[in-house]
């Protein structure tokens, strides 16, 4: 008994260690600083969408509460995460090295404001150095029985494309770094086509009806690529985008539900309360 | 003094129109009246303009205020001489004129008042040059007034930074530059500090600043002024210094951008990154 009594409170310090370090990575975490979506959250996703940059991590300072950003590691080309629920306010999106300490010199790359309700694609593109940030704000319902598509040009080898869904025209001559509103397409499967200066791509893509999508003109060894997103299906905003077109997509893990760890350390300081009320009674 | 105005304007066109073949730099006049008032007007204006505004901004003027922009240091390769009183201004950041130039220039080209200097007929204007028109510099003049007091509000809820009252004063009135502020979220995502001043209000024009000064990083100061020094442009200071022995003073250039802090590109149009022509900075790496 005075055996388990003298290793009883180490073992509940222990537990409390471990559940407290867990609850803080959860609350860091950016799932965690995803806060349960309310009705007036706005939605944030990341797209890497530069050939030359290296894999990175992406921060999102929030100006008011800089302690918890919305962080998504590793995020290389051609990887779209999924969005994220924020609260409304004005962030920065700062870069760093993937891999690199949260406290090393971030690269801050755009500022931007999240309106209630909306969703956003934070595209890094261009090249490395000189990525840069566009922030481009995402439809989310498409008219009944209709698809939405918009364009996105992130080619460096080509900086004017002209871009064609099956017979539609999407966006003529569209230059680097610019996209194309949202425009309505019969739904069905049809051939992405991108032409330009000696270069031509191609691909199927299939929109369903009440879908949103982002065809984004990407390079790869051999000259354009085809990128395609879906951003919505049926009023609901996708959970993860990576892009159909070969690329891993970087998914991020299900919000982190601190109850397990809460759990714990509550047991751990109930064993801690009880091991010193033991060791101070005389034996 | 009419007639001395009117004196003041035509040397100003006279000067500009006839000068421009001229390679020698012309310094102010020496003396008193109109002549020597436009000429301090003009030198002043062009140390202003050497010391504030970016080293990449192409500068618009006429003959005499291109000369003592150069006198000043200015590389002629960063001048744009107008060689009529109507002549565009269009490539240029920024123009230089005289008010009574001003008029027709600035309602088409350049309505942003960014710094003045002297006053009357020998008032000399610099303006930053909008391609998009007057009333889309409007819309997007409005659209940053509410951005910078949303943000300004916001930062004054951040628990890592302590303001002085005039300095949430200017924040709440929309009086800080956008690049400051999320320059100040950064930062305030690595140091707690205290911002004691905000500075560099140009003379003669809206009150916008550009320049803050921090202090209460203490031991991180050196990892905070590398990490300042990281940036690319936009956000890319002009100046970083340690001010005393534990501030931190940080100044951006003139003109401040509009639209960073609500950057959601439009349809067929480059981000305000890429318009900015600050796209792709030539020789910074993203991480260093």
């Amino acid at each position: 008994m005075r055996l388990l009594r003298r290793h009883l409170a180490p073992l509940a310090m222990i537990t409390i260690l471990v559940g407290s370090t867990a609850v803080l990575v959860a609350a860091t975490s950016p799932a965690a600083s995803a806060a349960p979506a309310a009705v007036r959250d706005g939605w944030i996703r990341i797209a890497h969408l530069s050939p030359e940059a290296p894999a990175m991590d992406m921060y999102v300072y929030p100006f008011g509460n800089p302690g918890r950003p919305v962080v998504l590691k590793d995020v290389s080309y051609g990887a779209v995460s999924a969005y994220v629920a924020v609260v409304p306010g004005q962030y920065t999106v700062a870069m760093r090295g993937f891999g690199a300490s949260a406290t090393s010199k971030p690269a801050l790359t755009a500022s931007f404001m999240v309106t209630g309700g909306a969703a956003y694609t934070l595209a890094a593109l261009g090249p490395d150095p000189g990525l840069r940030t566009e922030v481009l704000k995402d439809q989310m319902t498409a008219p009944a029985g209709k698809a939405v598509v918009r364009v996105l040009q992130a080619s460096l080898k080509q900086h004017q494309v002209t871009v064609s869904y099956g017979p539609d025209v999407l966006a003529r001559q569209l230059s680097f770094g610019a996209a194309t509103s949202y425009q309505a397409v019969s739904p069905g499967v049809q051939t992405v086509r991108f032409t330009a200066s000696g270069q031509h791509a191609a691909m199927p893509v299939t929109m369903a009806a009440d879908s949103v999508h982002t065809i984004v003109v990407l390079d790869d060894s051999s000259g354009l690529k085809v990128g395609a997103v879906t951003d919505a299906v049926g009023s609901r905003i996708m959970p993860a985008g990576a892009i159909s077109a070969g690329f891993g997509g970087t998914a991020p893990r299900p919000p982190a539900n601190p109850a397990p760890w809460l759990v714990m350390i509550a047991a751990g300081a109930l064993l801690t309360a009880a091991g010193l009320i033991r060791l101070r009674r005389p034996a | 003094m009419a007639l001395a105005g009117v004196a003041v304007i035509a040397l100003w066109l006279v000067g500009g129109l006839a000068g421009t073949s001229s390679q020698a730099p012309r310094a102010p006049s020496p003396g008193t009246g109109p002549a020597a008032s436009a000429a301090g007007a003009q030198a002043r204006a062009a140390a202003w303009i050497t010391a504030q505004v970016s080293g990449n901004a192409m500068v618009a003027c006429y003959a005499p205020m291109c000369a003592a922009l150069q006198e000043q240091g200015v590389a002629a390769g960063r001048l744009m001489p107008l060689r009529s009183a109507a002549a565009s201004p269009l490539g240029a950041s920024v123009l230089v004129t005289s008010r009574s130039a001003a008029g027709q220039l600035a309602s088409r080209y350049a309505p942003a008042l960014i710094a003045s200097f002297g006053s009357g007929g020998t008032r000399v204007e610099v303006r930053a040059v909008e391609p998009g028109g007057v009333s889309a510099y409007r819309a997007a003049l409005r659209a940053d007034i509410a951005a910078r007091g949303a943000a300004g509000s916001q930062l004054l809820r951040n628990p890592r930074i302590r303001f002085t009252g005039a300095d949430a004063a200017q924040l709440r009135a929309s009086e800080v530059d956008t690049r400051l502020l999320a320059t100040l979220a950064t930062l305030a995502s690595q140091y707690s500090f205290q911002v004691t001043a905000f500075g560099d209000a140009a003379p003669g024009a809206p009150l916008l600043f550009r320049e803050v000064t921090i202090t209460g990083i203490n031991r991180s100061l050196p990892a905070a002024l590398a990490m300042v020094r990281a940036q690319n442009p936009p956000y890319l200071p002009a100046r970083i210094a340690i001010a005393g022995q534990t501030g931190l003073s940080i100044e951006f250039a003139a003109p401040s951008p509009l639209g960073l802090l609500s950057p959601v590109l439009d349809a067929g149009t480059p981000g305000p990154a890429a318009a900015a022509g600050g796209a792709f900075p030539p020789r910074s790496a993203l991480f260093r």
